[in-house]
């Protein structure tokens, strides 16, 4: 491809993405199969086998921009339809860490980590929480990321735009500082738990935002806008949000608990995803997120356990009557499905593409 | 006169003070702790196990359920231990090596409990050679394996490949599960079931044990 075929192409998909966030009919975005940049710390966790307590300072954030520059460095700017765009330190679950969680390493078997309730009585979490907000700059891993994204920026930020870390959102965060049954069985008793509840949640929210803007502050941007991790460029400030916590509530407690808290974090931002999951029973929760916040797009991991992606056909296609959206897909069945009903979207889509080894087998990636 | 209707419908509505207060009236009307458990209580988790698997019920709705329940057969404890009421079977769980996910295996423990099972847990990231050890020192009907990362499901397949290699593999019957997990999957590295849920997780279990007995 000619330096002037590629500016083309190129100029053409941030076309693509401005009527992507506008729902325009008939816009079909696929996510190629070019490889993905590799985290280099979840290959160190891998091979050094490192495992146990893993704190700041085990991030160091100058080898890992060396190593992500390397790996990065002949790699082009689009992958399929979207932008091939870095994040810092993916493994790192950094907003329970920056909340005060503790981070355990797994190791080479799951190369992964977990964040662990904290260590502290649950009565002193707001005000933890209200100290953490008014003095985020001091926390150790929110100082971490902050200098992760802009080494990224400083090294990589003009040929390659930067993505926000995973954004776990306000239901998640709690979760993980409360541990996820204390959580809900603290919902289930509204009467002695709400106004906490409640407190936590805000707290919360206000953190995620506060982080988020951090991030786009330090990665500066590209091309007068922002990508998302899918790689989505949008002219504005664009997060992507998961809240893996709905599965466990139900929606009488999601609009209860969750939705003030998920709409306060997608309306802080321009542009916003919020991901979901197939195979949980988290679908429900659309409708009114979409009636009450300026929500732009819904994103559905279609979980190789969940329903049948043909069974969920209606229900995309409902939700993209509305919005435009994202679907993740990990098997030959709902690559299939998606393909046929590909015609039928009334909006805007985005979907990956399987590559044919994965294809049939349960690939999804789970954070 | 006791109703089990009543204490059914506690337990479905996840009322924790009423199970108990209606368990003790039957307790003192001199019904046995067998047909407590059998027409009140149990009855009840499988209502909302139902409710749960149509979606009409949701997780916390299950959790309400098994609290309700907890504190029922807190007070049939003395009784089922006089009359020694053999548990449903006995259940060894865990979360695979590499993956600290804990809260299916949590939830799929709490329901089996709430079912009559007597359940070990051996927590998360659980090394293979752990669950042969606890399969070889002790007897068990199912060892259940759970995994929430793509990364860590094969962990499931070594585990019992090593049960093969050490002998272990008829004396126990393997169910798996976590959200990336199929039946698919499970037929291939050999389980003996796949659950996509908690209330599957107990149905197959019982399923097995009958097949087993």
């Amino acid at each position: 491809m000619s330096k002037e075929e590629r500016l083309g192409r190129e100029t053409g998909v941030f076309q693509s993405h401005r009527h992507f966030w506008n729902n325009s009919p008939g816009i079909v975005l696929c996510i190629g199969l070019g490889r993905s940049g590799t985290d280099p710390l979840r290959i160190r966790i891998s091979d050094e086998n490192i495992k146990g307590e893993f704190t700041p300072e085990m991030v160091d954030v100058e080898k890992l921009v060396n190593d992500i520059t390397r790996d990065y460095q002949d790699r082009p700017l689009l992958n399929g339809d979207v932008f091939r765009c870095i994040s810092f330190a993916g493994v790192v679950p950094w907003m329970e860490a920056i909340i005060g969680c503790n981070l355990y390493s797994l190791g080479s078997g799951g190369a992964s980590m977990v964040a662990k309730p904290a260590d502290m009585e649950s009565s002193d979490l707001p005000q933890h929480l209200r100290y953490l907000l008014d003095n985020l700059n001091e926390n150790e891993w929110f100082k971490k990321l902050g200098n992760g994204y802009q080494a990224l920026a400083e090294a990589l930020g003009a040929k390659f735009p930067l993505a926000n870390t995973l954004m776990r959102g306000p239901g998640d965060m709690v979760g993980a500082l409360l541990g996820h049954e204390n959580f809900v069985g603290l919902m289930l008793k509204p009467a002695d738990n709400k106004d906490f509840l409640n407190e936590l949640l805000d707290l919360c929210a206000k953190i995620y935002i506060k982080t988020a803007k951090m991030q786009f502050e330090r990665s500066k941007g590209f091309k007068g806008g922002y990508c998302n991790g899918w790689g989505l460029w949008a002219p504005g400030l664009n997060v992507r949000t998961q809240d893996d916590e709905i599965a466990l509530v139900s929606p009488k407690l999601y609009n209860e608990f969750f939705l003030p808290y998920d709409i306060q974090e997608v309306d802080a931002f321009d542009y916003s995803t919020f991901g979901m999951h197939s195979g949980v029973m988290s679908l429900y929760n659309w409708r009114d997120f979409s009636k009450k916040s300026t929500i732009s797009a819904f994103e559905v991991a279609l979980d190789p356990n969940g329903p049948a992606a043909e069974d969920l056909m209606e229900t995309f296609l409902e939700m993209n009557s509305e919005k435009p959206l994202v679907l993740v897909i990990s098997n030959d069945e709902q690559a299939k499905a998606v393909e046929e009903h590909v015609p039928d979207f009334p909006g805007s889509i985005l979907y990956n593409e399987v590559p044919k080894s994965l294809l049939g087998s349960a690939k999804a990636s789970h954070n | 006169m006791v109703d089990f209707d009543q204490l059914t419908k506690a337990i479905v509505v996840g009322d924790s003070d009423a199970s108990p207060e209606l368990t003790k009236k039957a307790i003192d009307a001199g019904i046995s702790a067998t047909e407590i458990l059998g027409r009140g209580l149990l009855p009840g988790m499988e209502i909302i196990g139902e409710q749960f698997e149509k979606g009409e019920a949701f997780f916390p709705e299950l959790l309400a359920a098994a609290n309700a329940m907890k504190a029922a057969v807190a007070l049939l404890g003395p009784e089922l231990s006089k009359n020694k009421i053999p548990p449903a079977g006995k259940y060894v769980i865990g979360t695979v090596d590499g993956d600290a996910h804990d809260i299916g295996k949590n939830i799929v423990k709490m329901m089996l409990e709430q079912n009559g099972w007597e359940v070990t847990d051996l927590g998360t990231d659980v090394p293979t050679e752990k669950f042969c050890s606890v399969i070889k020192e002790d007897s068990f009907d199912i060892l259940g394996l759970s995994a929430l990362l793509t990364i860590t499901m094969p962990a499931m397949g070594d585990v019992i490949k090593a049960l093969k290699a050490a002998g272990l593999r008829d004396k126990v019957k393997v169910m798996v599960g976590g959200a990336p997990v199929t039946q698919s999957f499970a037929d291939q590295i050999g389980a003996d079931a796949y659950a996509k849920d908690a209330v599957e997780a107990t149905r197959k279990a019982k399923g097995l044990v009958s097949r087993k007995r």
